[in-house]
């Protein structure tokens, strides 16, 4: 009997291990994308990635599962289970007893397999962010395997990332809420079961040491690099615990259509998607939209010359990347003309006090926040290097009154304006996010197009 | 003892504190840039918070005259981050330092003494999200946003909004 948990995106070698462990020369794969809403996108892209080794078919419960549901699975040689929402994709198996079809096709020697929530799923218990952008406990996995699960876990040395289905979003937390006491989520770790930890092979890199470099070539050229640093789970805590679920509230609900400004690799894109939305997302890099592809629509466009039609959405979202315009008043005065008149561009950015200014002691907590300037300010650039995980940002100071100019020109006041302070239960969690309770970390706006 | 009793005490002090010309950054910072902000005169205009009047002297001779309903709130308040720190004495090129929290409602009272005029400043320091949250609670979009340069130092001093009745 064999599962094969797979934490993140499998390259060719994994895929033809996986495929070699069912004994047949071109296996019967049974494709179940559950998790990701049966969306035809991920889909097609087995039958793109696998189709020249296996043969393969799909298996949808949507609007109900096929009557010969137990016979389609237990004729399989491997199951594949996709990435997405565990807890929903789980609930929808238990309703057509699809869990027990699993269980009798795994002891019948189908081999079984998958990524993210379809590695999660085997497991007795894992962590998920099935409940909201945060980290939860999963609770009821399907146990074949003992212990728990955590997908797209990282090692030093080793490169997962590629999650299909994992946490998202760009530019955004990099201050690390560093956890001074192991919490739930750290402890979860210890995963037993078979886990293998797929190898992403990167890009080349073109960095020179002299080279100057502009924001837009520094973020194409960090692409993989960002990408691991925004789907590993936990390791960009201020994301996933601080910015995004605070810019969540600021969100009108889904509508017609959502562009997201600056996408990134998708982090925020998919989970706007599971939230409703429909998003088409932008981004100058093209490494990072091929990431972003991987999660939801998205093209390589300049932000200061959108290819779409004036009113062409009724939502813009730019989260963390407005600081990366190189022209962030055209940016913004494009934003407005593919909005509808009366719908919202909600932006999220680094506050520029906290951009302006250190700690003069940085392991003290009561430590005076200096600002040697704010109107004038350099741009600091600094390196996050942990966990094998290295990212280089340039934070820009970027006053309020610049933002402020920015919507003006483009006939987009603000309707809502938000100073990002932990929760209690955040700096429970971790302590040194109490240092954000006194300067804060991140401004949230809504403005709305006249 | 509240800040409108505070103020009723020190209304002559802070007469001849305003009225002296050039004596303070109105004269040169906050006035001048304010009043870039400000639409063009309408039908009726409430100063809210007058004071002695120096601002209403100088909207009538902009020919300001009233205000009307849909009409624009301009507002200049001391920056939130200036109230949340100060500059180190004694050294003119010393930096701003935030030493306690940017954050919550705090009060503020300190003495300047200038030119032969002393008024004892009271009041209260908002971070910029509570002025944000009062102006969204009552209807205003916010259209414009002015930090002005101090010419002397590195922080800005005031923080100016325009705010148009949604």
């Amino acid at each position: 009997m064999q599962i094969v948990a797979m934490g993140g995106w499998a390259e060719r070698p994994l895929q033809d291990f996986v495929l070699g462990l069912t004994g047949a020369a071109r296996p019967k794969l049974l494709y179940v994308p559950t998790a990701d809403r049966e969306d035809a996108r991920p889909t097609l892209s087995i039958y793109e990635l696998l189709g020249d080794r296996a043969e393969v078919s799909h298996l949808h419960f949507f609007p109900w599962p096929p009557a010969d549901l137990r016979q389609r699975a237990l004729a399989s040689d491997l199951i594949w289970v996709g990435g997405g929402n565990t807890a929903n994709m789980l609930a929808v198996w238990r309703a057509h007893g699809f869990d027990e079809v699993l269980r009798e096709a795994w002891e019948a020697g189908v081999v079984l397999t998958g990524w993210s929530a379809g590695a999660i799923c085997w497991f007795e218990d894992g962590v998920t962010d099935s409940f909201g952008p945060q980290l939860d406990r999963l609770g009821d996995g399907l146990g074949f395997l003992p212990g728990s699960f955590l997908p797209a876990l990282r090692r030093r040395g080793a490169a997962p990332a590629r999650l299909p289905g994992a946490r998202a979003g760009r530019h955004a937390g990099r201050h690390r809420l560093r956890r001074r006491h192991g919490g739930a989520l750290r402890r979860r770790r210890a995963a037993r079961g078979r886990r293998v930890g797929p190898r992403v092979s990167r890009l080349p890199r073109r960095r020179g040491a002299d080279r100057r470099v502009s924001l837009r070539e520094s973020w194409d050229e960090q692409a993989e690099d960002w990408a691991l640093f925004a789907r590993t789970p936990g390791h960009d805590e201020a994301h996933e615990r601080l910015n995004f679920p605070a810019f969540c509230e600021l969100l009108p609900p889904p509508g017609r259509s959502t562009l997201d400004l600056g996408c990134g690799e998708g982090r925020v894109g998919v989970v706007l998607e599971r939230l409703g939305h429909r998003v088409v997302g932008i981004d100058s890099s093209p490494r990072m939209v091929e990431l972003a592809r991987e999660r939801h629509q998205a093209v390589v466009a300049d932000a200061t010359a959108l290819p779409f039609e004036d009113g062409a959405f009724d939502l813009v979202v730019a989260y963390m990347s407005l600081m990366n315009m190189d022209d962030l008043d055209a940016a913004v005065r494009e934003a407005s003309r593919v909005l509808e008149p009366g719908s919202r561009l909600c932006a999220a950015v680094l506050h520029p006090i906290f951009a302006a200014g250190e700690w003069r002691d940085k392991e003290d907590e009561e430590s005076p926040f200096v600002i040697p300037g704010y109107l004038d300010a350099p741009t600091k650039v600094w390196t996050s290097d942990r966990d094998g995980v290295r990212v280089t940002f340039h934070d820009r100071v970027i006053p309020i009154s610049v933002y402020g100019g920015a919507l003006e020109q483009a006939g987009l006041p603000i309707e809502s304006l938000r100073e990002s302070q932990p929760s209690d239960a955040l700096v429970r969690d971790v302590p040194s996010a109490a240092w954000l309770r006194r300067v804060p970390l991140f401004l949230h706006l809504r403005a709305v197009k006249r | 003892m509240s800040g409108a009793r505070h103020w009723e005490g020190q209304a002559d002090s802070w007469a001849a504190w305003a009225r002296a010309p050039g004596h303070d950054s109105y004269w040169t910072e906050s006035g001048p840039t304010f009043f870039e902000l400000l639409p063009p005169a309408g039908k009726r205009t409430l100063d809210l918070g007058c004071g002695e009047g120096r601002v209403a002297r100088d909207l009538k001779k902009r020919a300001a005259r009233v205000l009307e309903p849909g009409g624009r709130l301009c507002v200049c308040v001391t920056h939130p981050m200036r109230d949340a720190g100060r500059f180190a004495p004694g050294d003119p090129d010393a930096p701003f330092v935030i030493a306690g929290s940017y954050f919550g409602k705090q009060r503020f009272a300190m003495t300047v003494a200038r030119g032969g005029h002393e008024v004892e400043f009271r009041g209260w320091s908002y971070p910029l999200e509570d002025y944000a949250r009062a102006l969204e609670d009552a209807g205003f979009l916010i259209e414009a946003v002015r930090e002005p340069p101090d010419p002397d130092r590195p922080i800005p001093n005031f923080l100016q909004l325009r705010a148009v009745k949604g």
